[in-house]
C-alpha cells in the first residue's frame, strides 16, 4: 500500500502487567473502511484510543497523516486535528447546545470565525439529520440523536480519518439503525473510517476489510465476503459461530 | 490484503522504565517550562521557610526552663520552656493541682474508649453500655465526693478533659434527638411533627454556634422556675446537644433516603409493624450507611468546642489563652498556640484518617 | 401519601392520625406556653420591661471601625446594630473573596501534574483543616500584637505592619490615572493607605486561610466529578488545555461545586461571630454589649437570631433554586 493514511507498526501496550495489545501491525489506505471486531477484552477499544493519543502505548509507532507518534511522544495536536473520534458514551458537553458542541472546536482552535463555524455546523447537523435540534441541550435529545450530534461534532473539525469506538453499543435497538445509516452515508461519501463495532450487518455492508482481534492480537484480516464466508482462523470461526447464532 | 495469524503471541512482561528514576523525576517536576518554574519557586520558598523555622524553632530555641528572662535574651528563638512550664495549666486548666491525676485518668479513659469504638468487631449493643459506664466513671473521677475523692465543682474543671467531654457527651446527647428529628422530617405524612422538625433543623443550621451558646447561657435561666439553676457547663452541653442534633439529623436523613423502597415493601409484606420496621430494618441500615459522615460531624464539633472560651467555659482553648496571657511569661503566645494547635491537629488528623479509612473499607450498599 | 399498610382501616386510620396531630399540637403549645410564662415571670421579677422601644434610645457604648459613623451616647441602639451588621458583612465579604482566591489556587494545585505542587497543597489543606478556626484567629492576633510599634515599623513593599494595625497601599486616583498610595509614617499618625485593625486582620487571616482549605477540597472534588469522557472528548477534538478548562470543565465543575461552596461561604458568615473573642465589633459583639446594657434578653436574642437566620436562609434557598434549575441538564 503506498502512502497509507494510517500505519501502526509493532504496537504493544500494557495496563500494569497485563499485556493488552501484542505486536499490532496495521495499515489503512485513504478512503478505506476497516471494521475491527472481536470478543470483549480483546483490546479493540484500546487500539483505537492509542491512535489519537488518548491512551499511551509502550512500544511501536503510529503514523497518522504524516505525523508519527511514539512512546516518547509526538505532535498530538497535529494528529488530533486530522483525526475525529466518536465515543460509545457520546461524551457531548452537557451544558452546551448541539450547535455549540459543534462550533466549540473550530472556533477555539481559530480555524473559523463564529459565524462561519455556525454555518458549517448547521450544514453538518443537517447532513446527520438533527438540524432541527440544533439549539437543544443534549439532555433533551434521545440517545440516537445525541450520537449523531457527536458524529457531526467530530466532522466539524474536517478530519481526514474518523475513529468509531463502539458507537451503537449504548443505544436502544430502535436507535441503532439511525446511527448506522448515518455512518453508512458517511462511508459512501468517501471518508476513511476505522470502526470498532459488533454490528455485523454494518460490517458486511460498508467495510473494505474486517480485522478480528483476540487477546490483544490481530488474528485475521479479510474482506467481508471472505471473512464471513470462509474464516480461516479457528478462533474467528468460533467467534462468528457465537455471534451469528444470536 | 488477507492475513491470518500463524501462532498466538504469548503475553510478555512490560518493558521496565528504560530511563529510570531520573526520567520519572523529570516527568513529575519538570515536564514543561511552567511546571519547572513552579517547582523551582516552590522549592526555593519551601527551603527558605524551612530554614527560618529551623533557626527559630530548633537551633536558637530554648528547651530547658531557666525562667522567662533567659528566653528574652537576645538571639534566642522559640521559647519551648514556656510549654513545659505551663503544661499542667494547658492540659488541665485550674483543676486542683494535687488532684490532676484524676483529670488525666479521665482523659485517658475517654480517649481509650474512642479508640476502642473504632474497632468494627465491637459494634454491638454492649458497647453502648460500656460507654455509659465510662461516662459515669468520668463523672466520678472529675467530680469526686465519693470513694474518698475530694469534691471538685465543675466550674473548676478545665483544659483537655472539658474539650473531650463536651464533644463526646454533646454527640451522645444530640444523637437521639437527631434520630427523632430525622424520622419526623423523613416521614411522608404532613403534620405538626414534620413542620417542627423542618423548622428546628433549618433554623439551627442557619445560626452561628456562638449565638446558640449565648442563647442557652442567657435564656435557660429565664426558662426555669425561680431558684432553679443549672451550672454553666450543663447549659453549654445542652446547647451543644441541641446544635449537633440539627446537623446530625440531616446526616441521618441522608441515610434514610438511601434505603431502597423495596426494604419497606418487604417489611410490610411480612406484616411487621411500623415501629419494628423503623427500629430493626430502617435505622440500622440508615445509620451504618452514614457512619463516615457521622465521624466527620464529630470532628467538626471537636474543633467547635474551642468556641466555648467565649461563654466562659474553661476548655483547652481557654487554657491556651490563659497560659499565653500569663503576666510572668509574657510574649510567648506563639509557642503556646503552636503547641495547642499540635494537640488539636493530633486528635483531628487521627480522626480524619479513620474516617477516610472507613469510607474505603465499609461495604457498599448491596454487598453481602 | 401514607405507607403501604395504611389503606386498611379506612376511617379509623384518619382518626388515629388526627388524634396524634392534636396531641402533638397540645404538647408543643403547652411547652411554648410554659416557657413563655416562665420567662415573663423571671423578667418581671428582675424589673426588666419588655418591648422593642429600647432600640430608639441612645447607646452609651462606642462602636469603632465601622463604615457607618457612630457616636456613643448620641446615636441609637438601632444604629449600633446596623453599624455592627455592616462590620460583620464587611469582614464576611473580604474573607469570602480571599478564601476563594486561595482555595481555588490550592485546589487546582492538588490536581496539578507537578508533584511538588500537589504535595505542598495537600500539606496546606491538612495543616489548616485540623486546627480550630478560633485558634487560627487567636494565633494571628498574637502575631500582630508582637509586631514592632509604629515608631519602629518600616514599610515593606508598600505594606506597613505594626502592632497598631496593618496598612496596605490604597488605590487612589491622581488626576484621572489610577495609582498606588503607599502608607507613610508621619509622627504619631500614618498618612495614606488602607487600614486594618489587628482584630480585623487576625479575623480575616484566620477565617480566610482556614476556609480556603475547605474551598480547595470542594474545587478538587468538583473537578474530579466531571466525567472522564469529557476530558477524552476535548482531547480527541484537539482543544487546548485552556479552552478545555475554561469552556468545558469549569462550567460543569461549577455546577457541582456551587452548593457546597455557598455553604462554606455561610460558614464564613457564621464564623465572623468569632469577633467576640478578639474584640472586633461585629453584630454579635454589639448585641452582647446591648444585652448587658439593657438586660432585654428576649428582644436582643430575637434580633440576633433573625439577622443570621434571614441571611443564611436567603442564600440557601437561592442555592435550592439553582440546583433545581440544573436538573434540566440531566446531570447528577
Amino acid at each position: 500500500m503506498t502512502h497509507p493514511i494510517l500505519r501502526i507498526d509493532g504496537l504493544n501496550k500494557w495496563y500494569g502487567t497485563h499485556h493488552a495489545l501484542r505486536q499490532i501491525d496495521l495499515a489503512l489506505a485513504a478512503q478505506e473502511r476497516i471494521v475491527i471486531c472481536g470478543p470483549s477484552g480483546s483490546g479493540k477499544s484500546s487500539l483505537i484510543r492509542c491512535i489519537n493519543g488518548i491512551e499511551p502505548f509502550e512500544t511501536g509507532s503510529v503514523q497518522v497523516c504524516g505525523t508519527t507518534l511514539t512512546p516518547a511522544g509526538g505532535d498530538l495536536v497535529a494528529v488530533r486535528r486530522q483525526v475525529g473520534m466518536v465515543f460509545q458514551q457520546y461524551n457531548l458537553f452537557p451544558h452546551l447546545t448541539a450547535l455549540q458542541n459543534c462550533t466549540l472546536g473550530p472556533v477555539s482552535t481559530r480555524r473559523l470565525s463564529e459565524r462561519d463555524a455556525q454555518a458549517a455546523a448547521l450544514a453538518l447537523l443537517e447532513r446527520v439529520r438533527v438540524a432541527e435540534h440544533a439549539h437543544k441541550l443534549p439532555a433533551q435529545l434521545s440517545g440516537g440523536q445525541q450520537q449523531r450530534v457527536a458524529i457531526a461534532r467530530a466532522l466539524c473539525m474536517q478530519p481526514a480519518l474518523m475513529l468509531f469506538d463502539e458507537p451503537t453499543s449504548s443505544l436502544d435497538p430502535e436507535m441503532v439503525k439511525e446511527v448506522l445509516d448515518t455512518m453508512v452515508a458517511l462511508a459512501q461519501s468517501g471518508m476513511s473510517m476505522l470502526c470498532v463495532t459488533h454490528e455485523m450487518g454494518f460490517a458486511r455492508q460498508v467495510a473494505d476489510r474486517i480485522v478480528f482481534m483476540d487477546d490483544g492480537q490481530i488474528l485475521e484480516i479479510a474482506p467481508p465476503h471472505e471473512f464471513f464466508g470462509s474464516p480461516q482462523h479457528e478462533r474467528t470461526r468460533a467467534f462468528l459461530g457465537d455471534v451469528l447464532r444470536h | 490484503m488477507r492475513f491470518v495469524a500463524t501462532q498466538r503471541i504469548a503475553p510478555a512482561p512490560p518493558p521496565r522504565d528504560a530511563a529510570g528514576w531520573r526520567a520519572r523525576l523529570r516527568l513529575r517536576l519538570f515536564r514543561s517550562a511552567g511546571s519547572s518554574i513552579v517547582t523551582i519557586a516552590l522549592a526555593l520558598a519551601g527551603a527558605l521557610l524551612a530554614w527560618r523555622l529551623f533557626t527559630w524553632g530548633v537551633r536558637d530555641a530554648l528547651f530547658a526552663n531557666h525562667g522567662p528572662e533567659a528566653c528574652r535574651a537576645p538571639g534566642v528563638g522559640a521559647c519551648w520552656a514556656v510549654v513545659g512550664e505551663k503544661l499542667r495549666l494547658i492540659l488541665f486548666g485550674i483543676y486542683p493541682y494535687a488532684q490532676q491525676w484524676r483529670a488525666g485518668c479521665a482523659v485517658l479513659l475517654v480517649v481509650a474508649m474512642l479508640a476502642l469504638s473504632t474497632l468494627r468487631r465491637l459494634w454491638h449493643w454492649p458497647l453502648l453500655l460500656a460507654w455509659a459506664s465510662v461516662l459515669a466513671l468520668y463523672g466520678v473521677l472529675m467530680w469526686g465526693g465519693v470513694f474518698g475523692l475530694s469534691y471538685v465543682p465543675d466550674d473548676q474543671w478545665g483544659g483537655l478533659p472539658v474539650t473531650l467531654i463536651l464533644a463526646t457527651l454533646g454527640l451522645a446527647a444530640g444523637f437521639p434527638l437527631a434520630i427523632g428529628l430525622a424520622l419526623l422530617r423523613h416521614s411522608p405524612r404532613r403534620g405538626i411533627g414534620k413542620a417542627f422538625a423542618v423548622a428546628y433543623i433549618e433554623l439551627t443550621r442557619s445560626v452561628p454556634l456562638l449565638a446558640v451558646l449565648f442563647f442557652a447561657s442567657v435564656m435557660i435561666p429565664l426558662f426555669l422556675p425561680q431558684g432553679w439553676d443549672v451550672s454553666k457547663l450543663l447549659r453549654v452541653l445542652l446547647a451543644f446537644a441541641g446544635f449537633i442534633a440539627a446537623y446530625l439529623a440531616e446526616v441521618v436523613r441522608g441515610g434514610l433516603q438511601s434505603i431502597p423502597k423495596g426494604q419497606l415493601e418487604a417489611a410490610a409484606a411480612l406484616g411487621l409493624s411500623r415501629t419494628v420496621t423503623t427500629l430493626r430494618i430502617v435505622l440500622p441500615q440508615a445509620l451504618s450507611a452514614v457512619i463516615p459522615a457521622i465521624v466527620n460531624v464529630f470532628i467538626a464539633f471537636f474543633k467547635a468546642t474551642s468556641i466555648v472560651v467565649v461563654v466562659g467555659i474553661f476548655d483547652l482553648m481557654t487554657a491556651a489563652n490563659r497560659a499565653a496571657a500569663d503576666a510572668v511569661w509574657q510574649g510567648f503566645g506563639t509557642e503556646i498556640y503552636l503547641f495547642v494547635a499540635a494537640v488539636y491537629f493530633a486528635f483531628c488528623s487521627a480522626m480524619s484518617w479513620y474516617s477516610a479509612r472507613l469510607q474505603r473499607t465499609l461495604p457498599a450498599r448491596g454487598a453481602p | 401519601m401514607a405507607g403501604p399498610a395504611a389503606h386498611a382501616g379506612g376511617v379509623r386510620w384518619d382518626w388515629a392520625h388526627a388524634l396524634r396531630q392534636a396531641l402533638a399540637f397540645a404538647l408543643l403549645g403547652g411547652a411554648l406556653f410554659l416557657l413563655f410564662h416562665m420567662t415573663s415571670a423571671n423578667l418581671q421579677s428582675r424589673g426588666i420591661h419588655s418591648g422593642f422601644d429600647f432600640l430608639w434610645k441612645p447607646s452609651p457604648t462606642p462602636v469603632s471601625d465601622s463604615p457607618l459613623h457612630f457616636e456613643a451616647g448620641v446615636d441609637s441602639y438601632a444604629r449600633a446594630f446596623v453599624a455592627g451588621a455592616l462590620n460583620s458583612l464587611k469582614l464576611t465579604g473580604v474573607a469570602i473573596v480571599l478564601a476563594t482566591l486561595i482555595g481555588v489556587v490550592v485546589g487546582l494545585g492538588r490536581l496539578s501534574a507537578n508533584a511538588l505542587a500537589r504535595v505542598v497543597c495537600a500539606g496546606y489543606v491538612e495543616a489548616m483543616r485540623n486546627v480550630p478556626v478560633l485558634l487560627h484567629v487567636v494565633f494571628w492576633y498574637s502575631l500582630v500584637l508582637q509586631l514592632p510599634a509604629l515608631s519602629d515599623a518600616a514599610p515593606w513593599g508598600g505594606v506597613l505592619a505594626s502592632n497598631r494595625g496593618i496598612y496596605l497601599p490604597a488605590l487612589a486616583f491622581d488626576g484621572g490615572w489610577p495609582a498606588l498610595e503607599r502608607p507613610a509614617v508621619d509622627g504619631l499618625e500614618v498618612r495614606g493607605g488602607v487600614f486594618m485593625s489587628p482584630e480585623f486582620f487576625a479575623l480575616l487571616a484566620g477565617i480566610a486561610l482556614y476556609t480556603a482549605a475547605f474551598v480547595a477540597e470542594i474545587v478538587r472534588a468538583s473537578v474530579g466529578a466531571v466525567e472522564r469522557g469529557q476530558w477524552e472528548a476535548t482531547s480527541a477534538l484537539g482543544l487546548s488545555r485552556s479552552t478545555t478548562l475554561l469552556h468545558v470543565i469549569a462550567p460543569q465543575a461549577l455546577r457541582v461545586g456551587l452548593p457546597p461552596l455557598s455553604s462554606e461561604y455561610m460558614g464564613i458568615f457564621k464564623n465572623s461571630t468569632l469577633a467576640v473573642a478578639v474584640g472586633y465589633q461585629d453584630f454579635m459583639a454589639i448585641s452582647n454589649t446591648m444585652l448587658t446594657d439593657t438586660g432585654q434578653a428576649v428582644e436582643v436574642m430575637a434580633i440576633v437570631m433573625a439577622f443570621y437566620a434571614v441571611v443564611s436562609l436567603a442564600v440557601s434557598s437561592a442555592m435550592h433554586a439553582f440546583e433545581h434549575r440544573n436538573r434540566r441538564w440531566g446531570m447528577r
